[in-house]
């Protein structure tokens, strides 16, 4: 059973978002974390730079493999987790709290309606697992 | 995809499956972080059975071995092994082996799962005299226990005295039939291999999953298998080498003997005498980043060689490769850059093993 928290919008490349006021806290799921595995590095956006959705915010590589992060939406970088620099781990520990990657500003309300919802996410996860 | 004997067993724990060499393998079964420290901490136990047995036989078969790899087989014993590099007419290594004696003009030829045709058909075309080879990779499966804690596991399946068998010496051991137990592996930990019918193996993965228990004993993918040869510093067969590296350049010369005549000798020589050749090194990083197959390393902005292995050691948790620098940088201590995405990541050369 994934674990998929009910008020958060998901990503086809299983990032998550969090609308908070307005701002929008990003990070990757339990999913993705699993699948990854033994995360050992974590590369993060600068922040104050501009990122269009689907483009790159940064890189996670566990023992074996590197994956690219892509953004869910699109904003301004305005926090990164630089507790994720000494410990990495936390995103397998805790995808959805201390694993966050970055928050943005100037977020697109509309793009944020277009991500699933958790029962879409969930749905989406059947599909890829019957496959 | 081929499989294993123990294919089944893999399944039921869950194990993520990869295709290594057109082989169906565990990468790993819960974490290879936690498979890596169970090796190097207690015991951790590995399917390799995919790899390749040849069994290399006749009046002339000690006189044949001799011409096609580095090692002088002539001094090994029966109950002996021996680490090897196969070499092509260029000197290049085409595979590393091992080669275990059986009994008199008799040997046991362990090879690499994605080289061993390529190893057959090269023996098969140099052979020459009364020599049989013979293919018996589908006769045998193999499981290595490796850690600290493996005697312990291994011993309590059997009467025979373990610790008779000393550090690439065999037996043959009563475990449900007779097997080849050899004190080998790939981890730098203590620990062995044991050679078995297929029937045998798979009962012999339960036993040993069972007696080990006690110990904290893990069953292993090839990804920890990978990180734990790493930190010793070990090749990999495909990738660090693949007929383009001699073992002078692999840094290996240990294994060439110079007291026979072997193909690919002459060009050992001449390159010995010249001495110009890159030299396989290890790498560690000083600032945060994994090294990667491929990555570029360079010394004040010039390029000087090249990784073919790297990653996080779970040990020493840092980046650290292995790769070929050009022999004028060959230096213990010496700081370099590791050209990781675009950015230069300062490292410096290091002995090998790491640990």
């Amino acid at each position: 059973m994934e674990e998929i928290p009910s008020n958060l919008r998901y990503s086809e490349s299983h990032e998550w978002v969090k609308v908070e006021n307005n701002k929008a806290r990003i990070g990757i799921t339990h999913h993705a974390q699993k699948e990854l595995t033994d995360i050992v590095y974590v590369e993060l956006p600068k922040i104050g730079e501009g990122v269009k959705k689907d483009g790159e915010i940064g890189v996670v590589e566990s023992i074996k493999a590197v994956s690219e992060i892509y953004s869910p939406i699109s904003g301004k970088v305005v926090e990164v987790n630089n507790k994720l620099e000494e410990s990495p781990e936390l995103i397998n520990k805790h995808p959805y709290a201390d694993g966050w990657l970055t928050v943005f500003e100037n977020i697109n309300k509309k793009e944020i309606e277009e991500l699933m919802s958790a029962e879409e996410y969930t749905a989406f996860l059947e599909e890829i697992k019957a496959h | 995809m081929k499989t294993t004997p123990l294919h089944e067993k893999h399944i039921e724990l869950g194990a993520k499956m990869v295709n290594f060499n057109d082989w169906d393998m565990p990468i790993q079964y819960t974490s290879i972080i936690e498979e890596h420290m169970a090796v190097r901490k207690k015991a951790g136990m590995f399917d390799v059975s995919h790899m390749g047995d040849l069994i290399v036989s006749g009046n002339d078969a000690a006189e044949f071995i001799n011409k096609v790899q580095t090692a002088n087989i002539k001094k090994l014993s029966v109950g002996r092994m021996k680490y090897t590099h196969l070499l092509n007419d260029e000197g290049k290594i085409i595979d590393d082996l091992i080669i275990g004696k059986l009994i008199e003009k008799e040997f046991l030829w362990v090879v690499n799962a994605g080289t061993t045709d390529i190893v057959l058909n090269w023996l098969n075309k140099h052979v020459e005299g009364d020599v049989k080879i013979k293919n018996a990779s589908d006769e045998y499966g193999c499981i290595a226990i490796q850690g600290p804690l493996a005697q312990n596991t291994l011993q309590k399946l059997t009467d025979y005295d373990l610790s008779q068998i000393k550090f690439f010496g065999f037996d043959h051991v009563e475990l449900g039939e007779k097997c080849i137990v050899s004190r080998t592996g790939y981890t730098g930990e203590d620990g062995f291999e044991i050679i078995s019918k297929p029937e045998t193996t798979v009962d012999l993965w339960d036993e040993l999953l069972d007696a080990g228990k006690e110990y904290g004993i893990k069953p292993a993918g090839l990804g920890a298998r990978d990180t734990l040869r790493l930190e010793k510093g070990y090749l990999l067969s495909g990738q660090d080498f693949h007929n383009n590296r001699t073992p002078l350049e692999a840094s290996a010369e240990w294994v060439v003997h110079w007291d026979h005549e072997f193909i690919g000798k002459n060009i050992l020589v001449e390159q010995k005498k010249r001495g110009d050749y890159d030299r396989f090194v290890g790498m560690e990083l000083l600032e945060r980043g994994i090294p990667r197959t491929g990555h570029q390393i360079s010394k004040n902005g010039k390029k000087i060689g090249t990784v073919t292995s790297g990653t996080m050691s779970p040990v020493l948790k840092k980046g650290i490769a292995l790769g070929y620098v050009s022999y004028k940088y060959n230096e213990i201590g010496m700081d370099l850059t590791i050209n990781i995405r675009d950015e230069e990541v300062k490292g410096k050369i290091v002995k090998v093993p790491f640990l």
